[in-house]
């Protein structure tokens, strides 16, 4: 009978010890810290990779001003070559856009593209963040826009309407930081266009796309992107139309990201570039782009 | 054996004040701030989100700070100071273990200037840290307060040449940590 009680005393005895070393004071502390259910940060350094989305948004009160550049292809089959200084004489697309986060979960945006005179309206919606627990193993983003082209009519490329030069995107932006070198993710997205000047062609588009970003240094990231198209009449192969490709470096300096890129895509906007792309990396249709990002705290 | 355990039972209640956990303080969701000063700019963070342990019968105490608790100003240099400078995924907590030098009567109220000698472990680098704070006891809940630098070389904390102009080479940081006796069922 006393026997029990006596080891109650050298367990109790002993657990008191215990918490006397200094390592076992941190064991308590470190019970009572939480660090492991926070949210993982910067899986991409910037909204957008090269012509993809990224699932980050703008933080609250922060003004994002981008310029994405588009020069012409390289290659000479594909109207580049040594008279136009292997594309850099000519420019695609030029997109200037300016983009708020209301917080840092919902951004709006508007911009401008060359290209198709389009004038966009964006938003972009964080709805899950990554956590470090892994009890949200993904990061998901939703991104909206509808983009008016104002280009004049002309012969063969009539819009009967107003509406009929609208055209919208809708796409979901899932991502996943594997590691702080290595993060990936893959954009369903719908694109419908009011009106296809070709009777034949479809408004309503779906395309699949994947990008990833390699961490080299602390600063600099390879990044690359690509979409598949899964409308019929845009199939590998059709002889026509090609699937956009982007390989980029892209260099990050405190409030500004830097990419420079090589792509396939003949625009910036989403609107376009996943419907329009006709340009091929084997006959070197590809150009050389670059993008700017300036953040303002407002 | 019945003289046996008696025995064992004094020493054991002898002993206990020593050990006990009676002896144990706990402190969680201390505030902790960090100002860095520069020609270009202020930086300063804020985190309500350290926890302390401290043994009054050694003066035995250790701090935690999860690093992402810290809150800035801009949202952009806190991405930055997470994500390039300390590494958080990585490196997850600051913390220090230490023991205050000063025998203090913990019974009474009144106010103690301490010194800890210990080491702070930052970006996953330990520096030895001797440092001075203030003991506040009164109505039986203990508080600590220090100001103390620490050196962003000392932890291998990396600045690019580009923004050694931005961030200033050593950080004060200042932290209050209120007390309260420690309860097993917690």
């Amino acid at each position: 009978m006393k026997t029990p009680i006596l080891f109650l005393f050298l367990l109790s005895g002993f657990i008191a010890q215990q918490v006397s070393a200094q390592d076992d004071l941190m064991k308590m502390a470190l019970e009572n810290t939480d660090s492991t259910k926070s949210k993982i940060i910067s899986t991409f350094k910037t909204t957008k990779l090269i012509s993809a989305q990224t699932n980050e948004t703008v933080h609250k009160r922060t003004l994002d001003f981008r310029i994405g550049h588009l020069f012409g292809n390289v290659g000479e089959e594909s109207n580049g070559g040594y008279h136009t200084l292997y594309g850099l004489d000519a420019s695609n697309d030029i997109r200037i856009s300016f983009e708020y986060g209301i917080t840092d979960r919902l951004t709006v945006g508007v911009s401008r593209c060359k290209r198709l005179e389009n004038l966009e309206g964006l938003v972009k919606y964080r709805i899950f963040e990554q956590t470090t627990d892994n009890k949200m193993p993904l990061a998901v983003t939703v991104f909206a826009n509808s983009a008016i082209s104002t280009v004049e009519n002309r012969e063969n490329a009539v819009y009967p309407k107003t509406v009929d030069r609208l055209s919208y995107t809708l796409q979901l932006i899932l991502a996943r930081k594997f590691s702080s070198h290595f993060s990936f993710e893959l954009l369903p997205t719908l694109v419908h266009r009011n009106y296809v000047f070709d009777a034949n062609d479809n408004n309503d588009i779906l395309a699949l796309g994947a990008g990833g970003r390699l961490k080299i240094t602390r600063s600099t990231s390879l990044v690359a992107d690509y979409f598949y198209n899964f409308d019929p009449l845009r199939k590998p192969n059709n002889g026509y139309w090609y699937n956009p490709l982007g390989i980029g470096f892209e260099i990050e300096t405190g409030g500004h990201v830097f990419t420079i890129m090589f792509t396939n895509a003949v625009g910036i906007l989403e609107n376009d570039f996943i419907p329009n792309t006709t340009d091929t990396w084997s006959k070197a249709g590809f150009k050389f782009s670059f993008n700017i990002s300036r953040n303002f705290r407002l | 054996m019945k003289t046996i355990s008696k025995f064992l039972t004094i020493i054991l209640v002898l002993a206990g004040p020593a050990t006990n956990a009676q002896n144990i303080f706990v402190c969680t969701g201390g505030e902790i701030t960090f100002f860095s000063h520069s020609t270009v700019e202020d930086i300063d963070a804020t985190s309500k989100s350290m926890n302390s342990i401290l043994n009054i019968a050694t003066g035995e105490i250790v701090y935690v700070v999860p690093m992402t608790s810290f809150k800035f100003k801009k949202a952009l240099m806190q991405e930055h100071f997470n994500d390039k400078y300390v590494e958080s995924d990585k490196y997850q907590n600051a913390s220090y273990k230490g023991k205050i030098s000063e025998k203090i009567d913990y019974k009474t109220d009144g106010e103690h200037d301490i010194t800890s000698a210990g080491t702070l472990n930052l970006h996953n680098v330990d520096k030895e840290h001797t440092e001075k704070g203030k003991l506040i006891i009164k109505d039986g809940i203990i508080s600590i307060q220090s100001e103390f630098k620490v050196a962003v070389k000392d932890h291998k904390i990396a600045i690019p040449r580009l923004l050694a102009d931005n961030i200033g080479d050593s950080v004060k940081v200042t932290f209050t940590a209120k007390y309260a006796p420690y309860k097993k069922d917690k």
